[in-house]
């Protein structure tokens, strides 16, 4: 990633204090600014806070502080100075920019009717997720998501921060692009949260493969069935599954012939077998593997891919992000 | 024949002033359509397209005449650049200097130049709203300008024709 990236964040009054941060743009996770509080960068896993200096430092009393202006500042910048196109993602408390990164947003909801959000004034908490998009991550367990050429059902399984996200976009490039165990398929990506292409204004920030049709934003048990509807995918990737509705969704879509692609919030197996709108479908075994992802020695790794019998195929023990 | 064609250039330059005044005043309305047109658009293209103040600059910056089709672009090109600087500076910028030589009042050219001013409206349709204030300032210059300007063509080279002759017998 580029220094650059890290500083286009920043309207230029700010950049200056942001240099030396954006140097270790590699190793940058997530930065904070909240109002009136100190800024903190959290680097390798490490929390600590932004100088005046633009050094990072443990010391609270050296820590600069984000006023209001300053924030405004950012989110207008953010915003390409036009907050109202943004109107949707504010709503819906993230927003996703160039590169990918995604800005989270907190501040006074404004209810309507119904106690529906309408939007959120007075932004004074920002949490800037860096995207690191790491290419390669899904090859080792590829030869295992294949059967005589063709893509199999496949769940991916994963505690949070774990690299569920970054395998399911590497594996939606790999099926897109084609492989060694299978020629390019085309894809339908529902990328509800922007996480997945990253699009900014509609262009994927993130490598996704070259027969991808990305519907972004969208409600996945929508942006399924509109998908296959309008794209004809032959795979249909979501991330985290968490409704009964978009269970739903999938099955229809696997009824339409679609090979599934898809996430889940969980530690093992048998807890997603648990979740009550899961059950169902682990017990048709709608799923032909399961990639099982973790932690290991503070590393993400895929503790295991297992078929749809839930019989281990592989522990491959590889670094997933 | 000296003095014939001192006549013809005393009339000709003279006419050509008040011709020059008469056109100034007809450019000064079609700015002001122009204008209004252009703020219709911005709002149309807010409140439906969704789209940022960039995009809107790409695309007047395909679609309009000159002098603004070159500044809506050095504009979209140097928020694309996103060297940091602030929109309002870069917008007064561009817009000022496309501005600087045509026909219109300070108070007409302030309404293009001052739309970053407006921005920062959660509401698609309430930002599109806020955009359109001046609309009806606008309106009601050009409804004045083109009603007074039959009249006041008539009177510009009527006394240009006039001050044209009234040289000549001074001079004769």
């Amino acid at each position: 990633m580029q220094r650059e990236e890290i500083l286009h964040i920043f309207p230029d009054f700010m950049r200056p204090r942001w240099e030396k941060v954006a140097e270790r743009a590699g190793r940058l996770q997530e930065i904070r600014l909240r109002v009136n509080q100190p800024v903190t960068v959290l680097m390798d896993n490490r929390e600590r806070f932004l100088s005046a200096r633009g050094e990072l430092t443990d010391d609270i009393s050296h820590a600069v502080c984000s006023d209001e202006k300053e924030l405004e500042a950012v989110l207008a910048h953010l915003c390409h100075y036009s907050i109202y196109a943004f109107a949707d993602e504010i709503r819906q408390g993230f927003m996703t920019i160039r590169g990918g990164h995604r800005i989270g947003l907190s501040g006074q909801v404004i209810l309507e009717e119904q106690e529906r959000i309408r939007n959120i004034k007075y932004i004074r908490y920002l949490n800037i997720r860096i995207a690191h998009e790491v290419k390669g991550v899904s090859d080792k367990a590829l030869p295992y998501l294949y059967r005589q050429g063709e893509v199999l059902n496949t769940l991916i399984i994963s505690p949070p921060g774990c690299g569920k996200t970054t395998m399911l976009r590497d594996l939606v490039r790999n099926f897109s692009g084609g492989n060694a165990y299978g020629k390019g398929k085309n894809v339908g990506l529902v990328d509800e949260r922007s996480e997945i292409a990253g699009s900014c204004l509609g262009i994927p920030q993130n490598d996704i493969g070259i027969r991808t049709d990305v519907m972004d934003a969208c409600p996945k048990r929508e942006g399924m069935m509109m998908l296959i509807r309008s794209m004809a995918p032959d795979i249909l990737a979501v991330d985290e599954l968490g409704s009964t509705e978009d269970v739903e969704a999938m099955h229809r879509a696997i009824q339409c012939g679609c090979k599934m692609l898809a996430t889940i919030h969980g530690f093992s197996l048998e807890e997603v077998g648990r979740k009550s709108y899961m059950k169902e479908v682990m017990e048709e075994r709608l799923f032909d593997r399961y990639l099982l992802l973790g932690k290991q020695n503070n590393r993400c790794v895929v503790t295991g891919i297992y078929d749809r019998e839930r019989k281990l195929c592989s522990n491959l023990q590889e670094s997933c992000c | 024949m000296f003095k014939f064609a001192g006549i013809l250039l005393l009339m000709a330059g003279c006419s050509g002033l008040g011709l020059n005044r008469v056109m100034e005043k007809k450019q000064r309305i079609r700015e002001l359509r122009e204008i209004r047109r252009m703020i219709i658009r911005i709002q149309s293209e807010m409140a439906y397209g969704k789209r940022t103040l960039p995009e809107i600059c790409l695309l007047f910056g395909q679609c309009m005449e000159e002098p603004y089709r070159a500044a809506f672009l050095s504009i979209y090109r140097k928020l694309e650049e996103n060297d940091g600087t602030d929109l309002s500076r870069i917008w007064a910028e561009q817009i000022g200097e496309c501005m600087k030589e045509l026909p219109l009042w300070e108070e007409e050219k302030d309404i293009l130049q001052n739309i970053p001013e407006y921005l920062g409206i959660l509401d698609e349709k309430q930002q599109a709203a806020d955009i359109g204030q001046s609309l009806d300032f606008l309106s009601a210059h050009i409804a004045k300008a083109e009603s007074g300007y039959e009249n006041q063509a008539r009177v510009t080279m009527s006394i240009s024709v006039m001050a044209g002759i009234f040289l000549v017998i001074l001079l004769l």
